[in-house]
């Protein structure tokens, strides 16, 4: 897998964050880590990802608050987003992006993040 | 403090105290769980602390209250939404909208106590939350409990904090007991909640307690608790409730459906009273209770209370009884099992009924039940007293069904009377007569009230009680063997 894939994770829960982040970085990804919404919001702004995947219930900001904050900011360059959450808000998060349900499978996630990046 | 008074320091736009979720837990905790305090959730793994936390939670958010919900090291979201959406107070569409559940991660935990704190204030702070429960705190301490006097004094600084905007605070830990005597932070608790099991043969029994709740009455001592679909719910325990006793005496006099045996009682029993009704299996007992429930129908809702009967069983006894098979409907049926019952939760159930149906009367069949699954034969007479005192308190009219031992020949009714101290005592009993048994009726005891003191003939045909004339020529019949009297020594006393 191409390391010029850079993907953020946002997920106030680390070690839900960080054992995604290993698995990535296993499949050859580069991987930014935040555990809330404001500093997803910050490394996305520095970095570009080309990428992000991001939990939805989060402190000081939520994930889609984030994806709006981006969407005004960058417009269509803003990175793919796919929403984890353990809550069905697909209605809420369809308009900024792809949506896993949690908890999901290694190879689900490789998948969902190979079809859009199309690797 | 004057009720619905608030005071100064407290924000006025926020409620005195959250409810649960749950009546029962409420009703103990006089009202719910108190406003802009810091409440103590304890209890051992698997008590229910999470559920009930839950629970409150989404009471609360189910009314446009903010919650945040904090997890440490005891649960992942995923497993606890799960769990959670098992549970009938689990909302899906609040999560985000009012509740919120984050996570204190490790990274900010080990920023240490500073960091810790502010990432808690700032998170009431940015969702606004009127409510803020912490899963574990005892977790979340232990961290930091090298860190000295701050460590020790974690929630003291978390609750002041907190104080100042108006958060309602709730903390979560597998404390024991003991800890009471030894930890700061139950000093500094403004109320705190313990969760906790026994075993008893090979039941576990839960509990709810409170143990502490600043300016404040609550409902003292153990009350049991079940987890189910519904979530947490407290039975009461029924002595502790309190009780309106009255002193006023009713005059009126209410039909027990049978007109013989009302003439017996001068007119009836006394609205409002209690009786006993005693006698041996098969004598018609029960019988006489749909009677007594059937007169009331439809003015007065009749509930009863079945131990030992179904409802489909009790239905076809209520349809064949004269007074007028459209009545029957009019009568609630209650059909509890005595396997493993929970004295309480059948206390509770009843209570329910009576306040939300206004049932005027009653019928228990049979009290004795009670007794039979008492795990604690020592609280049944308070038990029992409570339960009789609270109908009355209600205004119902009651019979207490009491199965007496089949044909004892010597029948004792001051044990009974001194237990359930009824207003009336009504005996049934079977007696020996040519090799056939003939049911007999007396009325023992009639508070304030002048009633026949003879033992008539009772029977029952196509399923209805008829009452007939005393018995003559026999006497000892209480023994159930009676005796034949020469009519000369009858003819005797009758001028006497």
């Amino acid at each position: 897998m191409s390391n010029d894939m850079q993907i953020l994770i946002v997920d106030d829960e680390d070690s839900i964050a960080d054992m995604i982040a290993d698995a990535l970085r296993d499949e050859g990804y580069a991987v930014l880590v935040a555990y809330d919404g404001r500093r997803g919001l910050e490394l996305a702004r520095n970095y570009q990802p080309s990428l992000i995947l991001s939990d939805v219930m989060m402190p000081f900001m939520d994930g889609l608050k984030m994806a709006e904050l981006l969407q005004h900011e960058l417009g269509s360059d803003t990175p793919p987003l796919v929403f984890m959450s353990a809550v069905d808000c697909r209605n809420q998060t369809q308009a900024y992006g792809s949506f896993l349900f949690k908890p999901f499978t290694l190879e689900t996630l490789f998948a969902t993040i190979e079809t859009i990046l199309q690797v | 403090m004057p009720q619905g008074e608030t005071p100064a320091q407290l924000s006025p736009n926020l409620p005195l105290v959250f409810a649960t979720g749950d009546a029962g837990t409420d009703l103990v905790m006089n009202g719910g769980i108190p406003s802009q305090a810091t409440t103590l959730i304890i209890g051992p793994p698997g008590a229910g602390k999470t559920v009930l936390a839950l629970q409150i939670g989404f009471a609360a958010a189910q009314t446009g209250r903010n919650v945040v919900y904090l997890t440490n090291i005891s649960e992942s979201h995923i497993r606890m939404l799960q769990h959670a959406r098992n549970f009938s107070f689990f909302n899906e569409s609040l999560i985000r909208q009012n509740f919120n559940l984050i996570s204190i991660n490790s990274s900010v935990q080990q920023q240490g106590i500073d960091a810790t704190l502010n990432f808690i204030m700032d998170v009431a702070r940015s969702a606004k939350a009127d409510i803020l429960i912490i899963d574990s705190y005892l977790g979340l301490k232990q961290l930091f409990q090298s860190e000295g006097p701050q460590g020790r004094n974690l929630m003291f600084t978390l609750s002041s904090r907190l104080s100042m905007l108006a958060v309602t605070t709730i903390l979560l830990g597998e404390y024991r007991y003991d800890d009471i005597h030894i930890e700061p932070e139950f000093a500094v608790a403004d109320a705190i909640v313990e969760l906790s099991y026994s075993i008893y043969g090979l039941m576990r029994s839960r509990y709810l307690s409170v143990i502490k709740m600043r300016g404040k009455a609550f409902l003292e001592g153990l009350h049991r608790l079940t987890i189910s679909d519904k979530g947490i719910t407290v039975f009461p325990r029924q002595e502790s409730l309190p009780l309106h006793l009255t002193d006023a005496v009713s005059t009126e006099r209410v039909s027990l459906g049978i007109p013989q045996l009302d003439t017996m009682l001068s007119g009836g029993v006394f609205a409002g009273s209690t009786s006993l009704v005693a006698g041996g299996a098969g004598i018609g007992k029960t019988l006489l209770g749909l009677h007594f429930l059937m007169a009331g129908a439809p003015d007065e809702v009749g509930l009863m209370v079945s131990f030992q009967e179904s409802e489909a069983q009790l239905r076809q006894r209520l349809a064949e009884l004269t007074m007028g098979p459209h009545l029957a409907k009019h009568i609630e049926i209650l059909h509890l099992s005595s396997i493993e019952l929970i004295l309480d939760q059948a206390a509770w159930m009843i209570r329910q009924k009576v306040v939300h149906q206004n049932i005027r009367r009653i019928v228990i069949d049979t009290i004795d039940s009670f007794e039979q699954s008492s795990q604690y034969q020592q609280r049944i007479n308070d038990f029992i007293r409570s339960l009789i005192t609270m109908l009355s308190e209600h205004h119902v009219t009651a019979i207490l069904i009491y199965e007496m031992p089949f044909m004892q020949g010597q029948y004792s009714f001051a044990n009974i009377n001194q237990r359930y101290s009824t207003d009336t005592i009504i005996f049934m009993h079977h007696v020996e007569i040519n090799s056939r048994l003939q049911r007999s009726i007396t009325v023992v005891k009639q508070r304030g009230s002048n009633h026949d003191q003879s033992l008539r003939q009772m029977d029952i045909i196509d399923g209805n009680i008829t009452i007939g004339a005393p018995f003559s020529n026999l006497s000892h019949i209480l023994t159930g063997l009676p005796i034949v009297t020469s009519i000369d020594s009858e003819k005797e006393s009758a001028r006497e």
